[in-house]
């Protein structure tokens, strides 16, 4: 559960009344109210009216103890930031509490966006023809992302081989929290990194794009949310993941339509043996994710009952990600990758 | 006494739970842990009584594995592998055969962890994820391996 449900709420508006404003003119705040952040982060919403009368429907997301997936809110920020003003569909950026001044946690002001999040709904949608134009278009946002130019935006890779640096991230983590050897899993991390195809292109890559984070009104997605775990690497690993098999469009969209329409969009084609590979690279993030939800639980991190079963997750991730890896010949020369 | 059984127990509680407390919860966090205590209750039900089987079973399968894979004694044999394993004490078990079982199956992991890839390890992860699959109560094995 979330840590701060005592957090003083008059405290927490007027630290941020004062850090959202200018010295000596702070920002009048006006409906606020406790929203859904997730299972990582509080949320709350509230409309911000500047001295000018300018006003702005905003929201505030900090961090809660006893996250199960690490991520740096400064980060996060800068790429939000870096996104104000193309044409991904983002919010906007306004405020960074690195520190946590204004509620004892790293937090981040944003711009609330109209639509709902809802995956359930989205992925229940019952309209089969309404479920692809919102799978297109989902096609389209995530091809805007991927060809937005980052370095441009001042965004830096972070390492000289960011697809290696990725995969080792999780593997570091896996190795932090795993509560018994899962020589299975050990093994797919020496073989994803083994195995990574050479990206068309280097890309900013949301690192969690799925229903459920991104907001949609009648057939458009209106903004992508959740940035936290945002990284430059191969746009494929975003495919990858919003074709995981929990939470997949594919039955309003065969992938390979999804493919199409990205390409189009993006202006360079993502070779469908990258994103077998993402499949698999998320198969063995969630897995990873899994272990460390369970790793909370068990050393009284979180009180969240949706964390205390997660290990049961990962033996089908693993098994998904040994049937894509036994279907393909991974060490053939492929022209395409 | 044989009745009622674990797996009946749970199953009675899940059932009042469901229809008499979760109802009468409001919406959020209280609703939400009971709904995640419910599902975790529902995949008790199902896998309450697989552990013996299954730690003998992967127990097994590596024995037979490794013991084609390593030399029989002496230097890098099984039992020498597991001797220089850290001893694991796995928590939450009543029976001590079962305990033995899980200790055994935590240390034979462990040796797995430093082995090279072949083709006979790659056989063996698929079994034993297949395994872990029907363990944890996973519907679909059957149906995603065969496909």
């Amino acid at each position: 559960m979330n840590a701060g449900t005592t957090m003083d709420d008059a405290r927490v508006q007027a630290a941020l009344a004062a850090r959202l404003g200018e010295p000596g003119a702070p920002v009048e705040l006006s409906g606020w109210q406790r929203a859904f952040g997730g299972n990582a982060r509080q949320a709350f919403a509230f409309n911000a009216t500047w001295a000018d009368g300018r006003t702005l429907p905003c929201i505030l997301l900090s961090q809660v103890a006893g996250k199960h997936v690490d991520s740096d809110t400064a980060a996060e920020f800068a790429a939000l930031r870096a996104l104000n003003g193309s044409d991904v569909r983002s919010p906007a950026a306004l405020l960074l509490d690195a520190d946590g001044a204004v509620t004892g946690s790293p937090a981040i002001v944003l711009e609330r966006m109209t639509g709902k999040a809802s995956a359930v709904d989205f992925l229940g949608e019952a309209d089969p023809l309404r479920g692809r134009a919102l799978s297109e278009d989902l096609a389209r946002a995530t091809a805007d992302l991927h060809r937005f130019d980052w370095q441009a935006g001042g965004l830096v890779a972070g390492a000289d081989d960011p697809i290696d640096a990725q995969i080792a991230t999780w593997q570091s983590n896996f190795r932090k929290d795993r509560l018994e050897p899962h020589p299975v899993l050990d093994w797919l991390f020496g073989w994803l990194r083994a195995h990574a195809p050479r990206p068309v292109r280097l890309s900013l890559v949301h690192g969690d794009l799925r229903p459920g984070n991104f907001l949609y009104e009648a057939d458009r997605l209106t903004a992508l949310l959740d940035w936290e775990m945002a990284h430059v690497g191969d746009p494929a690993e975003d495919i990858g993941w919003i074709y995981r098999k929990l939470w997949s469009p594919e039955r309003f969209l065969p992938l390979d339509d999804f493919l199409k329409i990205h390409a189009s969009q993006a202006g360079f084609a993502i070779p469908r043996r990258s994103v077998i590979y993402y499949r698999i690279f998320s198969e063995v993030k969630f897995a990873a994710i899994s272990t460390a939800a369970a790793h909370h639980f068990a050393t009284g991190g979180t009180n969240n009952l949706r964390h205390i079963d997660r290990a049961a997750k990962v033996p089908e991730c693993l098994r998904l990600a040994l049937g894509w890896i036994a279907a393909e010949d991974w060490d053939a020369q492929d022209a395409t990758a | 006494m044989q009745r009622p059984n674990t797996g009946e127990l749970l199953r009675g509680l899940r059932k009042s739970l469901n229809e008499q407390v979760l109802p009468a919860l409001p919406k959020g966090v209280p609703y939400q842990q009971m709904k995640a205590a419910l599902h975790l209750m529902a995949r008790l039900e199902r896998t309450w009584d697989l552990a013996a089987s299954h730690l003998a079973d992967d127990n097994a399968d590596i024995e037979a594995v490794l013991g084609d894979l390593l030399p029989s004694d002496g230097a890098g044999s099984l039992d020498e592998r597991l001797s220089a394993t850290e001893a694991m004490t796995p928590a939450g078990y009543n029976d001590a055969g079962l305990r033995e079982a899980a200790e055994r199956n935590l240390a034979l992991h462990q040796v797995l962890l430093t082995l090279p890839y072949s083709a006979p390890l790659a056989a063996l992860h698929i079994r034993m994820s297949c395994r872990d699959s029907r363990f944890v109560g996973d519907r679909t094995v059957e149906e995603d391996t065969q496909g």
